[in-house]
C-alpha cells in the first residue's frame, strides 16, 4: 500500500470506523483516539495490512483492542492523557438519537454489543462477524437475537427501565 | 418508539464532529513507530543469520546438550504429514516430577481479555505441568494442519501480547515481546506482575513461543525476574532449550515476519545501557595506524572522551544537540582522508529517536548553504539508509558557480536502541568519486563490526 493508497484509505474510512467503534465502546473521543491510533499501527505495519483481506476490518479489531487495553486504564483514572495520539477534544454533544441508542448498547454485555454492531451497523454477513470476533457462527446468532431483544427493551418508551434482568447474558 | 436495529443500521458517523490527524500526519507517526521498533528486529535478524553463517552459539548449545545441531533458518517442512506427537518426545526435558496430559493447557494464556489460543483445533496436542511451592512451569505442544498454521497461532500469541503493552499497570502486569535471539528461533513474552520492583516472590511469567513445521510449543514459567526480565528471558530459554531442539523433527523453525514492526509501541524495548564501555570497538575496520603518515593529529587518535565533538551546522545554524548520557569520540587522518566516528548514548532510545529526528529536520531543511566567501557553495543531500533502528545519509558537496568541485564530506548516522554513531569522511575518505551510494556502501562496510557491536545499546542486548 503506497502512500496515495493509504492516505485514501484513511481519509475514506476514517469516520466510518470511528462511528463503529464509538458504538462498540460507548465514547466517541475515546473512539477516535483509538482509530487513530490503529492507523498509525496500520501504516506501521503496513505489509501486514496488504495482506489483510479486509484492511477496514483490519483497523477496526485493532482499534477495538486498543480500546479494550485503554478501558482496562481508564476504569482507574490513571491513563496519563500525554499518551493519547490525539490532542484532547472536548466534541459537542450528538444527536440525541443516537446517544440514547448508544446509551442502550453500553449496558448490553460486550459481546452482544459487538455483535450487533458488526452486523447491523457494518452491514456484516453472520459468518464474517464470527470471523472478526473468533466464535461460533451460531453463537453469534445467539448473541444477535438476544442483543436484539434487550436493545428493544431498553429503548421501548413504556419500559424506560425495561431492561429485562437476565436477557443479555448469553 | 422507534426501530432500534433500523436505528442502528442508519446510524450515520458522518454526523459525529470529529478531528482526525492529517493523513501525511498518521504516517509520520507510523514511520516513527517502525523505525523504533526496526532497531531491535534488525538486530535479532542479523544474530540469527550469524548463527547460520559461523554455525556458532546455536550449535554449541546443542553440542553441549549432546543434540544434533539446529538450522536456524527457515525452508521446507520436514515432517509434514505428521498426524501425532511421537510418543518419545521430551516435552518434559528437564523438569522433573512433571504431570503428563493430553490437553491443552496452555489455551488459557490471556493478554488483556485476549485468548489467541483458545479456538485452536490441533491434530493432536500434549502438556505439561509442574506447580508447587514457588514453581510453575507449563509447556503446551500443538501439532497443526500445517507449518502455516503453526505460524498463525504464533502470530495470533504476538498479536495479543502487542496490544496488550499498555494495559492497565494496576490492572494486568508489563507485557514484552522478545524476538529471537541466538540460540533461540521463536519469541518470547514477558508479564510483569510486580512492575519492575525488586521482588523475591514468584511475579513473572515467562512464555516461550516456537514453531517448527506444524508444530507450535508455547511454554509458561512463572519466576521472581522483575528486577532483571531478560535474566528471566536468558533462563527460560536456556530451560526449554532440549525440547525446542527436539522440535526440530517437525521440520525447520520458522516465525511471523519479523518486518511488521511488532513490540510496545512506547519505544522503551529499544533502550539499553547508557554507558558506553571503555573498549567499545569504535575505530574497527580502519587502517591500521602505521598505515598513516607521520605528523601531528595524522593516524588514529582515541577512542576517547576527549576528542572535541563533532559537530553538525546547517545554513550557518549550529545543531542544537539534546542532553545525552556518554559519548566516545575518535578519528583516523592521513593526508586529504580524514575519517571520524562519535558515538552517543542517550537515556532511553525515545531520546535517541527524537535527537535524530532533529538532526535530520535540520539537516534536510537546508539542501543549499550560503554562497561562502570563497565563493563555493556547499549542496546537501539527505538520505535515508536501511541500516540498523534506522539510519541517514548526510552528503555534502560543494560547487562552483553551479559545477562540481572534488571537496566534499560524507557523514552517517546510525541509530540502535538508545545509542547514535555518527561516522564522518572528509578528503578522500568523504566525497571522492561524487557517487553516494558509494560512498555509503564503503562506509558502511568499513564500520561493519562497530554497527553490529551497538546491540548491546538495546534492551534485547547482543
Amino acid at each position: 500500500m503506497n502512500e496515495q493508497e493509504f492516505d485514501d484509505f484513511y481519509t475514506a474510512s476514517f469516520a466510518r470506523i470511528t462511528g463503529q467503534v464509538y458504538a462498540m465502546i460507548g465514547n466517541r473521543d475515546e473512539a477516535q483516539e483509538c482509530v487513530q491510533e490503529a492507523f498509525v499501527k496500520a501504516w506501521a505495519h503496513r505489509r501486514k495490512l496488504e495482506k489483510a483481506d479486509h484492511p477496514e476490518a483490519w483497523v477496526r479489531v485493532t482499534a477495538h483492542r486498543l480500546a479494550i487495553s485503554r478501558w482496562r486504564r481508564t476504569k482507574l483514572a490513571k491513563r496519563a492523557q500525554d499518551r493519547a495520539v490525539s490532542a484532547l477534544t472536548v466534541a459537542p454533544p450528538v444527536d440525541e438519537k443516537y446517544v440514547a441508542l448508544v446509551a442502550a448498547l453500553k449496558k448490553l454485555p460486550e459481546p452482544q454489543r459487538r455483535a450487533l454492531v458488526l452486523h447491523h451497523m457494518c452491514d456484516l454477513p453472520v459468518a464474517a462477524v464470527a470471523h472478526e470476533v473468533g466464535a461460533p457462527e451460531g453463537t453469534v446468532k445467539a448473541r444477535l437475537s438476544r442483543g436484539r431483544d434487550a436493545l428493544a427493551a431498553l429503548l421501548s418508551d413504556n419500559e424506560p427501565n425495561g431492561f429485562q434482568e437476565g436477557a443479555s447474558h448469553v | 418508539m422507534s426501530d432500534p436495529i433500523k436505528d442502528l443500521e442508519n446510524f450515520n458517523p458522518q454526523g459525529l464532529p470529529m478531528d482526525p490527524l492529517t493523513p501525511s500526519e498518521v504516517r509520520r507517526r507510523g514511520d516513527r513507530v517502525r523505525r523504533r521498533n526496526n532497531g531491535v528486529l534488525a538486530l535479532g535478524a542479523a544474530a540469527a543469520i550469524a548463527v547460520v553463517a559461523t554455525s556458532g552459539v546455536f550449535i554449541n548449545n546443542a553440542v553441549d546438550k549432546g543434540q544434533e545441531p539446529a538450522p536456524a533458518s527457515p525452508s521446507q517442512t520436514k515432517n509434514a504429514e505428521q498426524a501425532e506427537i511421537p510418543a518419545d518426545f521430551p516435552l518434559a526435558a528437564g523438569v522433573r516430577g512433571a504431570t503428563e496430559t493430553d490437553t491443552a493447557a496452555m489455551s488459557g494464556l490471556d493478554y488483556c481479555g485476549v485468548t489467541p489460543l483458545a479456538d485452536l483445533d490441533p491434530a493432536d496436542v500434549r502438556s505439561i505441568g509442574l506447580s508447587g511451592g514457588e514453581t510453575s512451569i507449563t509447556r503446551t505442544l500443538y501439532l497443526l494442519d500445517s507449518s502455516e498454521a503453526s505460524v498463525a497461532a504464533h502470530e495470533a500469541i504476538l498479536d495479543a501480547a502487542d496490544a496488550c503493552t499498555d494495559g492497565d499497570p494496576k490492572d494486568s502486569g508489563d507485557v514484552a515481546i522478545h524476538r529471537d535471539g541466538e540460540g533461540w528461533p521463536g519469541s518470547t513474552v514477558t508479564e510483569d506482575f510486580a512492575h519492575g520492583e525488586s521482588t523475591t516472590e514468584p511475579s513473572v511469567e515467562v512464555v516461550n513461543v516456537v514453531s517448527a513445521g506444524p508444530a507450535l510449543l508455547v511454554t509458561s514459567t512463572i519466576g521472581s525476574w522483575s528486577a532483571d526480565i531478560n535474566a528471566g528471558v536468558g533462563s527460560v530459554r536456556s530451560d526449554d532449550q532440549q525440547v525446542m531442539l527436539a522440535m526440530n523433527d517437525f521440520g525447520d523453525y520458522d516465525a511471523p515476519q519479523t518486518d511488521t514492526s511488532r513490540g510496545d509501541d512506547s519505544g522503551d524495548t529499544g533502550s539499553g545501557a547508557s554507558t558506553i564501555r571503555d573498549d567499545f570497538p569504535l575505530a574497527g575496520g580502519w587502517p591500521d595506524d602505521s598505515k598513516a603518515e607521520k605528523g601531528k593529529n595524522m593516524g588514529l587518535q582515541g577512542p576517547n572522551r576527549s576528542l572535541a565533538p563533532l559537530e553538525f551546522q546547517a545554513c550557518g545554524e549550529d545543531w542544537q544537540e539534546p542532553e545525552y548520557a556518554d559519548r566516545l569520540r575518535a578519528d583516523w587522518n592521513n593526508v586529504e582522508d580524514y575519517r571520524s566516528r562519535q558515538l552517543t548514548t542517550y537515556a532511553d532510545a525515545d531520546t535517541a529517536v527524537a535527537a535524530v529526528e532533529s538532526l535530520i529536520a535540520q539537516q534536510r531543511a537546508c539542501p543549499k548553504d550560503p554562497v561562502r566567501d570563497d565563493g563555493y557553495v556547499n549542496n546537501r543531500e539527505v538520505r535515508e539508509v536501511p541500516l540498523g533502528g534506522e539510519a541517514w545519509a548526510i552528503l555534502e558537496r560543494d560547487t562552483m558557480d553551479g559545477a562540481d568541485s572534488p571537496f566534499g564530506e560524507s557523514t552517517l548516522v546510525v541509530r540502535v536502541g538508545n545509542a547514535v554513531l555518527v561516522i564522518r569522511g572528509g578528503g578522500h575518505g568523504g566525497y571522492p568519486s561524487g557517487d553516494g551510494q558509494a560512498q555509503i556502501d564503503a562506509m558502511n562496510a568499513q564500520a561493519a563490526d562497530v554497527i553490529s557491536s551497538m546491540c548491546e545499546f538495546t534492551e534485547e542486548g547482543c
